[in-house]
């Protein structure tokens, strides 16, 4: 087996006491790992920490204890100025493209922004190409450069926001329900597109869901996630056909109940 | 005679000097006791369906253009298009119950839970503040709420989501209405909770006869607990029948596509059926067969200015008779 990718060891979140309400501990000693080129799937219901495990990696949220390593990087010790110059490396798509796209950019200023985050950064022509070039890839129109987030579909806007995420040449990208609210024939739509960039780029995904059909769909490797901790891990297909632990076999049996034959 | 009889429902939407056909022509019964999904995409009219019977649409800009929807109660049937502002307020919450995707569009955010479950069984049931309490304190505990002697002074926002959820069915337990029209209710919900939701649901309408219109995205959610299903596109019925044959033989195209579009274990490593395009804008409603509309689709000319009728197939199934072919698998994988 090839070395991770990405590498969580033991990581630990607590949030502290709010008005008459004790600490939370969102993640309680977690470790996963995901290897290069795969489909890491993190399932769990809300409040399983999967969200903030998530945030954790994209250093939108301090840990308390454990490491991220990505490849030979302690990631999560990275002061400022590295990150900075790393943070190329690890990218994030949203649920919601509509609250995660600046509605007053153009999608040009957007991804030109995303340029920006580029190690060795296209200028003048070659990055208005660049951005041309990633239109094209997602699946949008030439003209949809000049546009703002509001004229697009829900489908088209999560169009934007890979496109966004790609663009920056990451490594891993951390996608948080990136198709959950959109409807099935679109979700269709993108998740051919996620696959398809993730093979021509060699992308590592860490995919965060609550869908089980969708992990079983997609993902390589899962880990099952409940109140902050992982109760099961391990090849995606082995974990969703023999489940060890009561709590994913529970949540099989609830997600075979919206089965179809077809 | 069924419970609920809705005959060529068209709703439009004015806006900005232009017409937004929202529903068109939508006709299905309903039975005591039946659930009945609703499925269909953004857009497809399902919801604007569900709130032209309820008459929850700001009018204007909506405006029920045609339509009938004879529901029967004690007092004989009533056209829900027809009644009064007055009358129709009435048969909300006693002949028809309503949920929502999100509770908290029904409950007060203001009222103790005591005041919001008793207020319709002391209104149309006149029972005193103490039985209505007592009967909703044992609705509660019916739908899973632990302690509900004392939760029932609480406010909704002391609740999760899901239980929150729980508490409107219980309002549901209490005023047994004739027909409980549910928009997406489970949809923002984990899916143990929503396992648990839909089979307080299904006991409702065992056990109350209670109708069920329920409005779903989810070809899963109807697979499982609905009797019949409808499938909506572009404000039409594209099919209606029994739920498992269309969930395993679909007839219409669209339906096969929505299916196809599912992403499941057993299609691992493959691209999914991804439809290319978006549904009809239908500020200018199509003519013929919407699906034409769809880039790829081809074949069905014989339907390119004329809709095609609705058709029945078999037991209780019909179908429109779109000869719409749909673009290949290898064509869509890219789209």
């Amino acid at each position: 087996m090839p070395d991770p990718r990405l590498r969580i060891e033991d990581l630990r979140v607590t949030f502290p006491a709010r008005a008459g309400r004790a600490p939370v501990e969102a993640l309680k000693g977690v470790s996963v790992e995901a290897y290069p080129g795969e489909v890491l799937g993190i399932v769990g219901e809300s409040g399983s920490g999967k969200s903030t495990l998530a945030r954790s990696v994209l250093h939108l949220q301090a840990i308390d204890g454990g490491r991220i390593w990505l490849d030979d990087t302690e990631w999560s010790t990275l002061v400022p100025a590295a990150l900075r110059r790393q943070r190329h490396a690890v990218q994030m798509v949203f649920q919601d493209p509509h609250a995660s796209l600046n509605p007053r950019l153009t999608i040009r200023e957007t991804l030109a922004e995303a340029l920006r985050c580029r190690p060795q950064r296209p200028r003048g022509k070659a990055a208005r190409q660049e951005i041309e070039g990633w239109l094209d890839r997602v699946g949008l129109p030439k003209d949809a450069a000049q546009r703002y987030p509001h004229e697009f579909s829900g489908g088209q806007r999560q169009r934007i926001a890979i496109a966004r995420a790609l663009i920056p040449q990451p490594q891993v990208v951390v996608a948080d329900e990136p198709v959950s609210a959109l409807d099935v024939s679109i979700q269709a739509q993108i998740l051919n597109l996620l696959e398809s960039l993730r093979q021509e780029l060699d992308l590592t995904f860490v995919f965060i869901t609550h869908d089980l059909e969708l992990v079983g769909y997609w993902a390589d490797r899962v880990a099952v996630m409940r109140r902050g901790e992982v109760v099961e891990q391990g090849d995606a297909e082995a974990v969703l056909q023999r489940p060890q632990h009561a709590y994913t076999q529970e949540l099989l049996a609830s997600a075979a109940d919206k089965r179809v034959r077809y | 005679m069924p419970l609920l009889d809705v005959q060529g429902l068209t709703t439009r939407f004015a806006m900005r000097g232009e017409t937004v056909h929202a529903v068109e022509d939508v006709s299905f019964v309903l039975e005591e006791g039946e659930v009945l999904g609703v499925v269909g995409e953004s857009g497809s009219g399902k919801s604007v369906m569900a709130s032209s019977l309820l008459r929850l649409l700001p009018m204007p800009p909506a405006q029920i253009a045609a339509g009938q929807a004879l529901l029967q109660t004690e007092s004989g049937p009533l056209d829900l298009l027809q009644l009064s502002e007055r009358e129709i307020r009435r048969v909300r919450g006693r002949e028809i119950g309503m949920i929502f995707q999100d509770p908290m569009t029904s409950l007060n955010p203001y009222l103790r839970l005591s005041t919001q479950l008793t207020e319709g069984l002391r209104r149309h049931y006149g029972l005193s503040k103490r039985a209505a309490i007592e009967q909703a304190i044992e609705a509660l505990e019916r739908v899973g709420i632990s302690d509900a002697a004392k939760r029932i002074h609480s406010h909704p926002h002391e609740f999760s989501g899901g239980m929150r959820q729980r508490v409107m069915i219980a309002m549901m337990l209490l005023l047994q209405p004739r027909l409980l029209i549910a928009d997406e209710p489970t949809t923002a919900l984990d899916v143990t909770v929503q396992r648990q939701i839909l089979d307080q649901l299904g006991a409702l309408c065992r056990d109350a006869r209670t109708a069920v219109l329920l409005i779903t995205h989810d070809l899963g959610v109807v697979a499982q607990r609905c009797h019949r299903v409808m499938v909506m596109y572009a404000g039409q019925v594209m099919e209606i029948g029994p739920s498992q044959v269309i969930c395993e033989a679909p007839r219409h195209p669209y339906t096969q596509a929505l299916l196809r579009a599912r992403p499941s274990a057993s299609l691992r490593g493959q691209p999914l059926y991804a439809l290319p395009g978006n549904p009809p804008d239908l500020r200018e409603p199509p003519v013929g067969d919407p699906l034409l509309l769809r880039p790829g689709v081809t074949g069905g000319d014989r339907w390119r200015t004329e809709r095609p009728p609705l058709e029945q197939v078999g037991a209780g199934h019909w179908v429109r008779a779109s000869e719409a072919v749909l673009p290949a698998w290898e064509e869509v994988r890219d789209a």
